[in-house]
Parts: C-alpha cells; structure tokens; sequence
C-alpha cells in the first residue's frame, strides 16, 4: 500500500545561518493495505514529521514514498501538487492534535463537510455526523455550537470524527488521543478497528504504549538522530 | 488536469527601465528598484497556475506586488512584459494570450469571466447607487438586458450574501463595512465568473465580520465551483481559504507550494520570517 525507502528531512533554518536540523534520516518502512502501523520513538525522533511527509505539509529532504492509489503507484515525495491535492481530497486523510478549521462554522456542519464534499447529500452526511459524534459522546447541546471553544478534548474527537466519516483509503494520524479520557479512548480506538476492517491502512502515533498495542498490527521504531553541529 | 489561468512572465514596470535593469534580470536592483534608471518593477516574471475550482493564495508585505499583479489580471492596468492565458471554458482546446486582445474583447472578458472584490468598498461600488443597482450595472456589462430578470437576479445574489432585501434600493454609503463588503461580493458573482479576484476582502472588518465574509466566500466557492485568487498579508486567512499559495517579495514570486507546506515548512529565508513573525 505504502512503501518510504530511504526517507530523510531536514530544515535549513536561515535566520540561524543556514543551520541545517535534521528531524529524521534513513527512515524506510512499509505498510501493507488494511493493516495499522504504530510508529513509536522518544519525543523529537521525528514520529510527526514521518507523517507531514506522507500528507506533504512537508518537504521531503531525500528518499521516496511509493503509495498505491487507485490511480496507480505514486511516489508521494515528488509528486505535483494538483495530484497531492486530489489524493487529500480522494484517498488521504490526516488527524492531528489540533483543530484548524472556519470560524463560526457549528461541530455538525463540520463533520459532515469531508463527506458531502465526496458527493453525499446534505441531510445523509448529517445524518451520519450526528452518529459519529454522539457515538464519541459529544452532548448534543454542541452539535450547533462553534468548536473554537470546545475543549482540547472535544476538538480532538471533532478531528477524529472528520476523518473517519469519509473511509479514507490511508489515514495518518498524529497524536489522536492525546487528551482524551479512558472512555473516549476505547471508542476512538473501536471508531478507528471499524475502519480498518472495512479496508483503511493507517499509520498512527499514540504516546500511550497500551493504547497503540491495542490497535496497531506492526511497529516501527524510530532512533532520535544524533544532533551533531 | 488544464489550468484554468496560465500566468508567464508577467511583468509590471513603472518608469522606462534602462539596458542595467532589462539585462540584470532583477539580481541588480534595490529592492524592486532600478539603481540606474529608477524605474520601480511592482511585478517581475510572476508565472503560476490557476486550476479549477482552486483557491489559490498570494502573500507578502505590503508593496510586494500582489495588488498589482491582480489589477494586471483585471486589466486595468498594461503589464509590461508577459502573458496570460486563459481557457475560457472546458473542451476549448486553444487558449490565446488575453493580454493581446483589443480594449473591446479585455472588457468584454473581464465582464463575463472575472468578478473581483477589492479592500476598500469605494473601489467596487458606486456609493449612491442602490445596493441592487450596483448589481444590476455588473449584469448589464455583462450582457443582460431584461430588467424583470436583471431584478430577480441581484435580489437572489444579495439574499445569498446575506443583505436584507428590504435594503436592496438603499445605497451601500448607508452600509456598514462589512455590509458594503457584502454588496460587493453579490456584484462580484452576479454575472457567474469563472475567476473570483479577492484583494485584502477582510483588512480591517472587525473579527465576527470577517468570520462571516470568510465563511460567505468559502461555501460560494463550493457552491459555485469558482476559481479564486485570494490576495491577503493575514496568514489565517490564507490558511483557511486557499489550497495553494505563493509568497512574494519586490515583485517576485520567492516561494510556491500547498498553503500548510508553505505555513509548516516554509524553504525561502523570507517565508521563513513571515511565517515565524505571525502572532
């Protein structure tokens, strides 16, 4: 599904005279379709930026990302922006910490957006919403309210509810559980079997050890590279 | 996929140049300015794409040439060096350079093909006319004739942007800011363009206004499967509007790429100290 040979990045900081910070090198790994891979490493190892790499939010420095489309093996690292964008809009999805989205736009409008963008009705798309978010025990008193201000754990599984009501083919994921509480875990974690199941490939991040074992089928482990100047 | 817009080269000097700045390709010059001739280059060799359905952004500081560059695109102003192309519709296999059209055909495409909304209300209304009225003259240039329909169209596009009708005969002058933004943007869809040129639409509306403005532009171009250029020095915007963004400096493009590459991972040591200055 997903194969990184050879994945490196690193920042060239120009107000630092051109100080070059690698986050990671020499990464390769591979993941197979239906199957959720775990990436586990201390802090600053580079696990996000694995990641933005995939998603493109950042640049890979060397290395390639041949992914399976449905349009064929594409090498994700070079490839146009216009594809990239059609593969976020089509096949790829990303779940992050934080929740970056339109103002004044109600949690349920947001939820439903990733589906009906893929051509569902309106009031179906909503319809599913509404389950997603009542399934993560979002009190239905905030389904019309504005989640600039819901707190970091209610954005959280906003995020989790945008991503998986679309059944992307490959879903990244980058700290989704961090401030949940044990409850919501356990169903963000059955939300995300459930996908995987119905044929979503994932590669996730968790700082929670016991909660990746409880999702992904393989590991792989990250070396913090030696800064040296 | 076919671009919509195909921007090469275009290029906007103010003053005569001299053979230092024609032959230096900008590497000699003072900012965007000639040392020798004191001609100032607002736009310099600005090339990029414009795809379908795309919003794409334009950032930089002030007096970095976006403004320019979209007055260039609107025509009203003569680019000194470059081309645009432009498909005008889908399965239209030839495209031709639009800035070698006469002063009839340029005005008669702005008027079916673009809308625009500038910063400042004054720029894209007339103040004492009607706020329909000002629709209604946009429809007009663009060929519409029946008043009924003329009419019927701008109280649907003023409904749309979120102007009570019983407010369609006063005048914008009477309008509150973000109101009068509002009018202009109903002007600038009524004749259905292809391209939606938004320059700083949000400078200086109050935080809720924007948010609405924002939101009333992101869902018109879903619904309407427009293109849009959205010019704006405010990184929030551009992050929640725009798919791709290009970043500009002196008239020049510095930077392009995906807007949360160009926000997350930024390459050009000016990218890098706009981003890293956001609040």
């Amino acid at each position: 599904m997903l194969k990184a040979t050879n994945l490196s990045k690193s920042f060239v900081l120009h107000a630092l005279d051109k100080k070059q910070i690698d986050a990671f090198r020499k990464v390769s790994f591979e993941l197979a379709p239906a199957r959720f891979l775990g990436i586990r490493g201390i802090s600053g190892s580079g696990k996000s930026s694995i990641l933005k790499c995939i998603y493109r939010t950042y640049l890979p420095t060397e290395g390639t990302i041949n992914y399976h489309s449905r349009r064929g093996v594409l090498n994700l690292a070079d490839l146009p922006e216009q594809q990239i964008l059609a593969l976020r809009r089509e096949e790829i999805g990303f779940v992050s910490q934080f929740l970056h989205v339109l103002p004044r736009v109600s949690a349920l409008d947001l939820v439903a957006e990733p589906l009906w963008s893929q051509g569902v009705p309106l009031p179906q798309a909503k319809k599913r919403a509404k389950e997603l978010l009542g399934y993560l025990n979002i009190p239905p008193a905030l389904y019309d309210a504005y989640p600039a201000n819901f707190s970091g754990g209610e954005q959280q599984r906003i995020n989790i509810a945008r991503a998986v009501i679309w059944n992307p083919r490959l879903l990244l994921l980058d700290e989704p559980t961090a401030s949940l509480d044990e409850g919501s875990v356990k169903r963000v974690i059955s939300l995300l079997r459930e996908l995987k199941n119905a044929g979503t490939a994932m590669i996730g991040i968790f700082h929670d050890t016991a909660v990746m074992d409880s999702i992904a089928d393989d590991i792989y482990h990250i070396k913090p590279v030696s800064h040296e100047t | 996929m076919k671009p919509l817009l195909k921007v090469s080269r275009l290029s906007k000097r103010y003053g005569n140049g001299c053979l230092f700045c024609a032959n230096e390709n900008g590497a000699g010059l003072v900012g965007n300015q000639c040392p020798h001739c004191k001609s100032v280059f607002a736009c310099r060799d600005v090339s990029f794409d414009l795809f379908p359905d795309e919003v794409l952004g334009i950032v930089g500081e002030s007096g970095s040439g976006k403004s320019t560059l979209v007055r260039l695109l609107h025509f009203e102003e003569e680019a000194t060096g470059g081309e645009v192309f432009l498909n005008a519709s889908t399965g239209e296999e030839k495209s031709q350079n639009v800035l070698a059209l006469g002063p009839f055909a340029k005005r008669q495409l702005r008027n079916r093909k673009f809308g625009i909304v500038y910063q400042n209300p004054q720029m894209g209304l007339r103040m004492d006319v009607s706020a329909g009225g000002n629709v209604a003259e946009k429809l007009l240039a663009a060929g519409w004739r029946n008043v009924g329909l003329i009419r019927e169209r701008a109280g649907e596009l003023l409904k749309k942007t979120e102007i009570p009708l019983s407010r369609m005969d006063e005048a914008p002058r009477n309008f509150s800011g973000g109101m009068q933004q509002r009018v202009q943007i109903a002007k600038a869809l009524s004749n259905k363009p292809r391209i939606l040129l938004l320059d700083e639409v949000t400078t200086g509306l109050d935080l809720s206004v924007q948010a609405r403005v924002l939101d009333l532009i992101k869902n018109l171009q879903r619904e309407l499967k427009l293109s849009a250029l959205v010019v704006s020095h405010d990184l929030g915007v551009i992050r929640l509007l725009c798919h791709r963004t290009i970043v500009m400096r002196y008239g020049r493009v510095v930077e392009s790429g995906l807007t949360d590459q160009i926000l997350e991972d930024p390459q050009h040591p000016y990218t890098q100290l706009l981003v890293s200055s956001r609040l």
